[in-house]
């Protein structure tokens, strides 16, 4: 009952946060001075003509209902500099852009999982021992490294040094050009979850229920990986909503870098083409991935560990 | 009953009480001097900054990245006063250079100077595309005496030479004559020197050495290292600025909150859900497009000197502040109203209270200095970020605009050139990584210090 009030709630938030993201956009978008049609060659009829054609003649207010009703409808406008009058949601969706940044994310996400959760326990299981040291300079570095230095040097030194894989990933038609943007997408997040992991071990291993099992006289390994790192995933767990995002935003950086035309990249490029539905409509689906993951977060952060009263105000 | 008995204990003389608790008189004596002093005591009571400073001085790592924070500092303030170059001023020939590479001028003068000369000045190393020494009246002083000479036309790509032991100790040799082989110049023109300067003449300031480009040179012959100084100094300006932005509202907002509590509260912290889960880096970006216009056209309109003082930081960087004081302080105000609700059940608040203080001095002088541990940790903690941001903004094209420059827009500049010249981007990029651990690490030493409770 609990659960399902608290998922309620967090659905509510969540609605309401998108509800903001798409009138902050919208808004924002609308605050700019002149028409988005203003170029140097256009007359005023012009520019009255594609207003009208747009809908962008109507008040501000109208335009938001307008959007909003279309938007629920899948439809998020015409490109109006990039790919002038074609649909936003073709651009994103009909052209494989969407996919191809979904499946560097996903692929980035559990590559991030795969190799930080054991890295952090390997760390803990040797605490202060020379692995442990070496980790930590590791990931430590790894946090503090922007993912446009990592990509640009892996570029470098594997893509064009070495020549092992191809410089730029173009359409990932081959498995071979994933390697290395998953690789940097998935740096700095495997680095986190590594010390994350690490400490939170290191705080699960210090619980009674684990003296209980070292008393009954269960193995140490057994211990580490089956009764201190179950419990130490939940605080992983919750990293997980930040981590989407985290991607989302190295994706931007990484895209361009190694020149794969997915959602990322788009982005970047309409943002200084100044394509304001193509922002718009970019800007409110990342939005949204970003606040469905944290939320399915949350509810299951809830579901596997009911310990933790979340509904209960307060500490 | 009872209440009887404790009267008369009261009323037994004093002697008997004496007697009882085996006490001599003597013992109430006033203390001597010595003894005064042997009870005052020896030791300072250990504040809690000394007692923080003490913990942070035991941690190795921290006190080892203050120490190179703390270098990176001198380096990007102080540095520039040590160097010749500045960031934005373009060397001829000097182009492209690498790292502690020298350019031809360069090469030449330093040869001029192994052959015995004692002074030079070249326009080609000076600043500017087009230097020269203007036609004129000049003067230079050099061992004491006093050189004054003419020029009835400008010299240009020409290095004039200064030569005490020399039958003509002034004399300009123009680059296109110069032999390497032989490292002289073919021909020289001779200058002729009087004692004295005329009315109204210039002083020439003679280089007496070469000073190396220890980060090399960008396309347009901009010194790098100096260029790092400066972007470093940007950036660490803005992560700074951001950090205190973030303090002051998310402060306020967490200590208000968490003092109001009731329904204020739960209303304020259900505004801080909805902000904390708005996917930031998005809004930000969105923000760069948005606010560059009005932005521009209110620095343009406005004389008022606060916003001129904004206006001279550019677009971009004010667009960053005003993107952390709309996103960013969500995380130090559930941190800061965590505090507060605590606190707030001490008895000193309730004795403040008591005695009439308005709730915002409450919370000015009773709740925020307690916090305080808190909120250094937070505040140092949200600088590296903030820069994070920053580079990323910059690298994109977005942030910091030209003529200013930063870390990240350093990087960004060097990314198209990136193949042939990975040092460009090596050295900004290294900087700004070392800017970013060090605060980190200083950050969580901080954290242990200040809050052993955290402790892992």
């Amino acid at each position: 009952m609990d659960l399902l009030i608290y998922s309620l709630k967090r659905i509510g938030v969540s609605i309401m946060t998108l509800f903001l993201v798409a009138a902050i956009t919208f808004f924002l978008m609308n605050a700019i001075p002149g028409s988005p049609f203003m170029t140097e060659r256009s007359t005023p009829e012009q520019i009255e003509q594609a207003n009208i054609k747009y809908g962008l003649d109507k008040p501000v207010p109208v335009q938001f209902v307008n959007y909003v009703k279309n938007l629920l409808h899948g439809d998020m406008g015409v490109s109006l500099k990039m790919q002038e009058g074609t649909d936003v949601t073709t651009i994103l969706f009909g052209q494989g852009k969407f996919g191809r940044s979904i499946r560097l994310g996903v692929m980035a996400l559990l590559v991030a999982v795969v190799v930080g959760i054991p890295l952090g326990t390997l760390a803990a299981y040797y605490r202060g021992k020379w692995i442990d040291n070496i980790l930590r300079v590791l990931t430590t570095l790894g946090v503090a490294m922007p993912s446009f230095v990592i990509a640009t040097l892996m570029l470098f030194g594997f893509g064009v040094h070495l020549g092992w894989f191809p410089v730029q990933s173009g359409n990932l038609e081959t498995p071979i050009t994933y390697v290395m943007p998953v690789i940097c997408l998935a740096f700095y997040p495997s680095c986190y979850i590594a010390k994350l992991t690490r400490t939170s071990m290191l705080d699960s291993i210090s619980q009674d229920y684990i003296r209980t099992a070292r008393a009954k006289g269960v193995k140490t390994k057994v211990i580490l990986f089956k009764h201190a790192l179950r419990n130490s995933l939940i605080p992983v767990i919750t990293y997980l909503g930040p981590l989407t995002a985290g991607i989302i935003t190295g994706s931007l950086v990484v895209e361009q870098i190694f020149n794969v035309p997915g959602v990322g990249n788009y982005f970047v490029s309409s943002i200084l083409n100044r394509d304001y539905p193509v922002i718009m409509g970019t800007t409110i689906l990342l939005g949204c991935l970003i606040i469905i993951m944290n939320l399915v977060v949350d509810i299951a952060y809830k579901i596997v560990d009911p310990r933790i009263n979340i509904t209960k105000k307060g500490n | 009953m009872e209440g009887h008995k404790t009267i008369q204990f009261f009323h037994t003389d004093a002697d008997k009480i004496l007697e009882m608790n085996q006490m001599s008189a003597d013992d109430f004596a006033s203390a001597t001097p010595d003894e005064k002093e042997s009870m005052v005591q020896m030791h300072k009571s250990v504040s809690y900054w000394r007692d923080a400073w003490r913990r942070f001085r035991r941690n190795h790592v921290s006190m080892g990245a203050l120490g190179v924070f703390i270098l990176i500092l001198i380096f990007s303030f102080i540095g520039p006063y040590f160097i010749p170059y500045s960031y934005e001023d373009q060397y001829r020939s000097a182009q492209k250079l690498g790292p502690m590479q020298y350019s031809e001028t360069e090469q030449l003068v330093q040869n001029l100077m192994k052959e015995g000369a004692d002074g030079f000045y070249a326009t080609s190393l000076k600043s500017g595309s087009l230097t020269a020494i203007k036609k004129g009246d000049w003067y230079f002083t050099a061992g004491g005496e006093t050189y004054a000479f003419s020029l009835d036309k400008g010299i240009e790509r020409a290095t004039l030479v200064f030569d005490a032991d020399a039958e003509t100790p002034v004399y300009v040799g123009y680059d296109r004559d110069y032999d390497e082989e032989t490292g002289t110049f073919a021909e020289v023109t001779p200058i002729e020197t009087t004692n004295t300067p005329a009315e109204g003449a210039q002083e020439l300031k003679l280089d007496k050495s070469v000073f190396p480009h220890v980060f090399g040179t960008d396309s347009q012959g901009r010194d790098l290292m100096a260029r790092c100084m400066y972007g470093a100094r940007v950036s660490i300006i803005i992560g700074v600025v951001a950090a205190l932005i973030v303090l002051v509202i998310g402060s306020l907002y967490g200590s208000i909150a968490g003092f109001a509590g009731g329904k204020v509260d739960f209303i304020m912290m259900r505004i801080v859900d909805v902000i904390y889960s708005v996917p930031d880096v998005l809004i930000v970006l969105l923000l760069q497009v948005v606010l560059k216009d009005p932005l521009q056209a209110w620095f343009d309109g406005s004389s008022n000197p606060v916003v001129e003082a904004m206006s001279s930081l550019g677009v971009g960087i004010v667009s960053i502040f005003i993107t952390f004081a709309l996103l960013y302080w969500v995380g130090m105000s559930r941190i800061i109203r965590g505090q507060v609700l605590s606190l707030k059940q001490q008895e000193y608040v309730t004795a403040a209270t008591v005695l009439g203080a308005s709730p915002a001095r409450i919370i000015r002088r009773h709740l925020l200095p307690n916090c305080v541990g808190q909120l250094i940790i937070s505040t140092c903690l949200q600088i590296p970020s903030a820069i994070f941001l920053e580079s990323f903004l910059s690298y994109l094209g977005l942030g910091v605009s030209a003529p200013m420059a930063s870390l990240g827009s350093l990087c960004s500049d060097a990314k198209e050139t990136f193949l042939l010249f990975p040092y460009r981007l090596l050295f900004p990029a290294i900087l700004l990584s070392l800017i970013v651990l060090t605060l980190n690490l200083v950050g969580d030493g901080l954290r242990d210090a200040l809050d052993p409770r955290l402790k892992n």
